[in-house]
């Protein structure tokens, strides 16, 4: 891989790792311009279209990031250890999407400077409340969850020991916080019955959005793991992992497609599917470059075992996610017509680039790979 | 300690008897299930408790006796010390705007005034996760600026579209109409207006008022009802219009209050954690490999041995 | 000793002196002298004191024909009269200054001098666009002067005699004066039956003169005809006979029969709206404010001529003279052959001018501009002055004849039996030279036809509240009643005195579109397709080559 040398340090970073950082320099510049100038200037928000670009990638994030519990349960609550590699890096890589969704936060709040508003003022009633909540505790969960690695390079055994001797109950909080907030993203969007396009709204949208978010968080782990097999050289992952999670996103995909199309043929919406309108092409490309197209993949038999496919797979369903973020955010939203600015689309990449950093940061510093034991 | 030679969580999972596990997820479970309890009585539902609907303060707009001729905008401007502007639409600095409707062929118009309907059950009050939205039991829904932390949720659930921005300032807060909570002699706008297409009121008073109208003019008023007596719950902000509601801009509200569309899942939550919670830690021990579960036994019997 | 006893006799009677002096000085002022004077004595009268008998007699029974005195009971009035005079020499008999107080006032002297203008004017004076002038057309114009003979110049307005009781004091409706005998009474008039139920004047009483001014009910004012008589709520609030029924001197407060109101100039005594209902009437701020600047009857006289009966809008003389192909003279709503073309309108919304209260009549000596409307009378005020306010008047416009040698207007000699009146050989020339003269005035022998215009204020049928006009009316761009640019408003405020209605915000089922999700039309969802598409390229080209390199590609 072309690499570039750090003239002062000395250090050698990938290339696109370099170009991710000016990426990153200029992303948070353009959040400088929102923290200064203000959210008129930086967005083309307004008032019937309060939300745009950051939310959808907020929301989109926080899906993928559901690939720490979801390989976590796998490993843990359901003892399939040969998945721990992979839960590790998708530990890693949730950990750092949660933190980019929260850095996000800051310029998309309209007072981020109150963000500590969520220890003294509740509304119990409000699922952003809810999500607020769970997100901060969830943080600290992930924190706690990652620690390990962390003294596990540090060499800090007894430290390493004491959190170990809790793991069971800090992943089963994990878990019950994110079907927490997954589902509550989800219900955000049923106070939207009229804004919201009959196509995505549903009574069902915190399962759905609870399913999706676990179908991605094995899409994540696929495209996370096979891709970095090309950055990381001591990456190495048991046979049969990646045509497990194969499985695995095959079954999730089935249930999320089965839920969004049943929920719409029990609501007699199925005709919307057809009404040739933006809305409705938006559904088709979401749901059949989304989930339709990776299943039949996974079904297959000569790809579903084929890491190549499986990749493939993956990424349309990261893709098929992202889309239904944006569409259950954004394109099926009433509201004043809006484009993102350049300082909206600069700070998202930045902020990704970030994360993207971040973990190449941790991956390349603290062994995510486990020796192989029995 | 010999166990910790090996790095393996299997090792590690060796350290834990079933009884401690038991006890730590039981514990997470009861304490989720006493969560769930507290928060049942907090889902109560939200606002507007000790004075009855009836006795709210109201306000009602008679689209047909208006005349267009704004000096309620002024008034209201006067009254909270707004910045003058031509704006098109609610702003940060405009509490209340006319708006026309005409027809294509201008042979139907009428005139309708935006602001804040003050809903029974508002969606903001709802949506907001600091509690900055308030229905108060006098009827107003009050913003309290200071909670505020500009998510921009009230915005996204109003139906009517009405919380807005003065997007011009870096840190904005929020603009509605309040009802003119403090005024002595309620909405300013109700003052100011000389053809009495505003009377303001109670909500009892004023329905009484409303329909007393309709009665008196079969056929004159749209669907020959008040829009707010039921409309997504019922506002406080009562309208009569002899064009159809979507003309003047009133979204098509069934009778159901916004927040009740997400009543279900709000109350769901303490049970999602309680089921979650449950549901992992049967799967914990349901999914065991025989290896595990010779483990965890032969650690239990041990204990059990020594304490005989 | 008999030091001390003088000067005792002295101090006493110094006393005495003092005390009937002081005393006689301090009741001096109070004792008023019974004594009649010279004036109050009518010599050839004789003074009957039966009044306070008849008063007390009446104690027990109410007129039947008024509030007032029962005058059937008089001896005096229980005669036949010869002359309308010897009534008034009764009437006077008892009621001894109202003669003379009459004589101070316009309705006797037809004359009115306007401190404001200078101008001295008056019905004597006057020029109008409808029969134009009484000077030469006295014995027509005069039946409705107060008073008894006034057919020319010579009329004698200091003998009181003359002056007609019975056209104001009549109860009974059936007291006329003839319409071309100079004010005398119809002959067939029962003089002593009328006198016999004299009182306090109605409605009725105004309006015999008032409502038929200009030849005919309803001609002139526009918001004065007979249907004032008996009107409803729906036609007049105040006069309305089931309600309130003002009658004219609740308003037109008279004190010794002098009337209050002029057309001329602001009077004082009559009685104005702020002075029954308050200076801020109005529930809310913003009317109270128009107020400011509107007169009350801008607002509260939507319309004038509301009666039933239509009042004329314009008169045009230079087509009178025409008849019927017979010869004889056609007498229809729209042609008369004595006066020429005219309209007619019921309903009648008003014209607004600034108005101060003072008014400039034309003169027939001033001299006019031909090649415009001639302004007969000119309503006083403007926008920058702080005493006027916008009226509501009625704009009566004519054509009528002119000196256009002088370029004065022309006094035309209309009625009479003389060939010079236009009425008997329709030659103007000779109807102008014989009027002009009359008036004192120079004719050039050269006349023509001018555009006329005269203004009337409308402050009568006032309407109710419900009735009251309603914002738009003024201020919609398309509203007929007021132009801001004529009445002075600069640009910038006539501006934003008219509503236009593009200057709202739109509303309309699109804009529900904001709100409501509906299906859209647009082909962005093709950019979104080439977005993922890209997408997909860049993950396929940056992360399957390695993965195809591998050799544990297969699991």
């Amino acid at each position: 891989m072309t690499t570039i040398t750090i003239p002062r340090i000395k250090k050698e970073i990938p290339l696109s790792i370099f170009i991710l950082g000016i990426i990153a320099v200029l992303g948070v510049y353009s959040m400088g311009i929102r923290w200064v100038q203000g959210l008129g200037i930086a967005t083309n928000l307004s008032d019937t279209r309060p939300w745009g670009l950051w939310i959808s990638f907020d929301l989109a994030v926080m899906a993928f990031s559901g690939s720490a519990f979801t390989l976590a349960a796998l490993t843990h609550m359901f003892h399939r250890y040969k998945y721990h590699n992979i839960a590790r890096i998708a530990l890693v890589s949730g950990f750092v999407g949660y933190i980019s969704a929260a850095a996000a936060l800051t310029v998309e709040l309209g007072r981020p400077e109150r963000l500590w508003h969520y220890f003294f003022y509740w509304n119990p009633h409000s699922p952003l409340f809810e999500v607020g909540m769970c997100v901060i505790t969830y943080l600290l969960i992930l924190t706690l969850e990652f620690l390990p690695m962390l003294f596990e390079k540090l060499e800090w055994h007894s430290a390493h020991k004491f959190l170990h001797y809790f793991e069971i109950p800090i992943v089963a909080a994990g878990i019950i916080l994110s079907s927490g907030h997954q589902s509550s993203l989800g219900a955000i969007s049923l106070a939207l019955p009229l804004k919201l396009h009959a196509l995505w709204y549903s009574p069902m949208l915190p399962l759905i959005f609870f399913i999706s978010a676990m179908t991605s968080g094995f899409a994540m782990a696929i495209t996370v793991g096979l891709l970095g097999l090309r950055f990381f050289d001591d990456w190495h992952f048991k046979p049969g992992v990646f045509s497990g999670l194969g499985r695995l996103l095959l079954v999730f995909l089935s249930a999320t497609l089965l839920l969004k199309i049943g929920d719409l043929a029990v609501a007699g919406e199925l005709g919307l599917i057809f009404e040739n309108s933006y809305q409705s092409k938006m559904f088709i490309i979401e749901n059949l470059l989304g989930y339709v197209l990776p299943i039949i993949i996974l079904l297959i038999p000569k790809y579903k075992n084929c890491r190549l496919w499986i990749f493939r797979a993956g990424i349309l369903s990261v893709m098929g996610l992202v889309i239904h973020r944006i569409n259950v955010s954004f394109v099926g939203l009433a509201g004043a017509e809006y484009y993102p600015t350049w300082q909206e689309v600069l700070s998202t990449a930045g902020l990704f680039s970030i994360g993207v950093i971040l973990f190449w940061v941790v991956a390349k510093n603290i062994p995510l790979m486990e020796e192989e034991k029995e | 300690m010999s166990k910790k030679e090996n790095n393996t969580c299997n090792t590690c999972m060796s350290d834990l008897t079933r009884r401690d596990f038991l006890k730590v997820a039981g514990a997470i479970t009861g304490g989720l299930a006493a969560a769930s309890a507290v928060s049942n009585t907090a889902l109560a539902s939200s606002g507007g408790g000790d004075i009855p609907l009836e006795d709210q303060k109201a306000l009602f707009y008679d689209a047909t006796y208006c005349v267009g001729c704004r000096e309620c905008e002024l008034a209201c401007k006067e009254d909270n010390h707004l910045k003058e502007e031509n704006v098109d639409d609610l702003s940060g600095n405009t509490f209340t705007l006319i708006k026309l409707y005409q027809s294509e062929d201008g042979g139907e118009s009428s005139f309708r005034k935006y602001q804040c309907m003050h809903c029974v059950d508002p969606a903001c009050a709802t949506s907001c996760p600091v509690g900055a939205l308030e229905k108060t039991d006098e009827g107003p829904v009050l913003y309290e600026s200071l909670k505020c932390i500009g998510c921009r949720y009230c915005m996204q659930a109003c139906p009517y579209g009405v919380p807005a921005y003065d997007w011009s300032q870096a840190y904005p807060l929020i603009a509605k109409c309040d009802l003119c909570y403090d005024r002595h002699d309620g909405p300013a706008c109700a003052t100011a207006c000389s053809p009495g297409a505003l009377i303001s009121g109670t909500r009892g008073e004023l329905l009484k008022i409303a329909k007393e109208r309709i009665a008196a003019n079969p056929g004159k008023y749209y669907e020959d009802r008040v829009f707010g007596e039921h409309d997504g719950g019922g506002t406080s902000v009562l309208i009569l219009s002899a064009v159809s509601f979507d003309k003047i801009g009133l979204p098509p509200l069934t009778e159901k209050a916004i927040p009740h569309y997400g009543e279900t899942a709000t109350r769901a939550v303490p049970y999602i954690f309680g089921g979650a919670a449950g549901f992992t830690a049967i799967v914990y021990r349901a999914t065991m490999t025989a290896e595990e579960r010779q483990r965890l036994g032969k650690k239990q019997g041990k204990e059990e041995g020594e304490t005989e | 000793m008999h030091h001390k006893k003088n000067s005792n006799l002295f101090t006493l009677g110094f006393a005495v002196a003092a005390i009937l002096v002081v005393t006689g000085l301090l009741l001096n002022g109070t004792v008023s002298a019974q004594v009649p004077t010279a004036e109050q004595i009518n010599t050839d009268q004789e003074v009957v004191p039966i009044v306070d008998e008849a008063i007390s007699r009446q104690q027990g029974n109410a007129s039947p024909a008024s509030s007032g005195v029962d005058h059937s009971v008089f001896e005096i009035l229980q005669q036949d009269f010869e002359t309308p005079q010897d009534l008034t020499k009764a009437c006077l008999s008892c009621h001894i200054d109202s003669a003379e107080d009459l004589m101070h006032t316009t309705h006797w002297t037809w004359e009115y001098v306007n401190e404001s203008t200078g101008q001295t004017i008056g019905k004597k004076n006057e020029l109008n666009n409808f029969c134009v002038a009484t000077s030469s057309n006295e014995p027509r114009c005069t039946s409705c002067h107060v008073g008894y003979g006034w057919k020319d110049n010579d009329f004698d307005f200091s003998a009181q005699e003359n002056v007609d009781c019975l056209v104001c004091h009549d109860t009974t409706g059936a007291y006329k004066k003839t319409p071309t005998a100079a004010g005398m009474p119809d002959p067939e008039v029962d003089l002593t039956l009328v006198a016999q139920k004299v009182g306090t004047p109605s409605r009725t009483n105004c309006l015999v003169c008032h409502a038929y001014g200009g030849g005919g009910d309803a001609v002139k004012h526009g918001d004065i005809d007979s249907s004032l008589k008996e009107p409803n709520h729906a036609l007049d609030v105040h006069m309305d006979a089931a309600g309130l029924n003002f009658s004219c001197t609740e308003c037109h407060v008279t004190e010794d029969h002098a009337v209050s109101g002029s057309r001329y100039e602001h009077d004082e005594k009559v009685k104005t709206c702020v002075d029954c209902h308050d200076a801020d009437p109005h529930k809310d701020e913003l009317t109270n404010q128009h107020a400011e600047n509107l007169a009350c009857q801008s607002c509260h006289i939507p319309e004038y001529a509301r009666g039933g009966l239509a009042t004329k809008m314009t008169w045009d003389w230079s087509t009178a003279g025409e008849f019927a192909s017979d010869g004889s003279k056609i007498a229809t709503e729209e042609y008369n052959t004595l006066k020429g073309n005219f309209t007619w309108e019921e309903n009648v919304a008003p014209e607004y001018v600034w108005f101060n209260g003072t008014a400039e009549y034309m003169l027939v000596t001033d001299e006019i501009d031909p090649s415009s409307i001639v302004p007969v009378n000119k309503f006083l005020g403007d926008i920058d002055d702080p005493n006027a306010k916008i009226w509501p008047v009625k704009r009566f416009t004519g054509v009528q004849p002119y000196d256009s040698g002088n370029n004065v207007l022309a006094v035309p000699h209309l009625f009479g039996k003389d060939e010079n009146a236009y009425w008997k050989s329709f030659d103007w020339d000779k109807a102008i030279a014989a009027g002009m003269e009359s008036a004192g005035a120079e004719y050039s022998g050269e006349y023509d036809f001018v555009e006329t215009e005269f203004y009337w204020p409308i402050t009568h049928m006032v309407a109710p509240a419900e009735e009251v006009l309603q914002c738009r009316e003024c201020h919609d761009p398309q509203n007929e009643r007021i132009d801001f640019a004529a009445l002075g408003y600069d640009e910038e405020r006539a501006d934003e005195l008219t509503w236009e209605l593009d200057e709202y915000p739109e509303t309309s089922p699109e804009s529900l579109n904001e709100l409501v999700s509906r299906p859209a039309q647009t082909n962005d969802w093709i950019y979104w397709l080439i977005g993922i598409v890209g997408l997909f390229g860049v993950f396929e080209v940056a992360g399957t080559r390695h993965i195809n390199r591998r050799k544990d590609n297969y699991e």
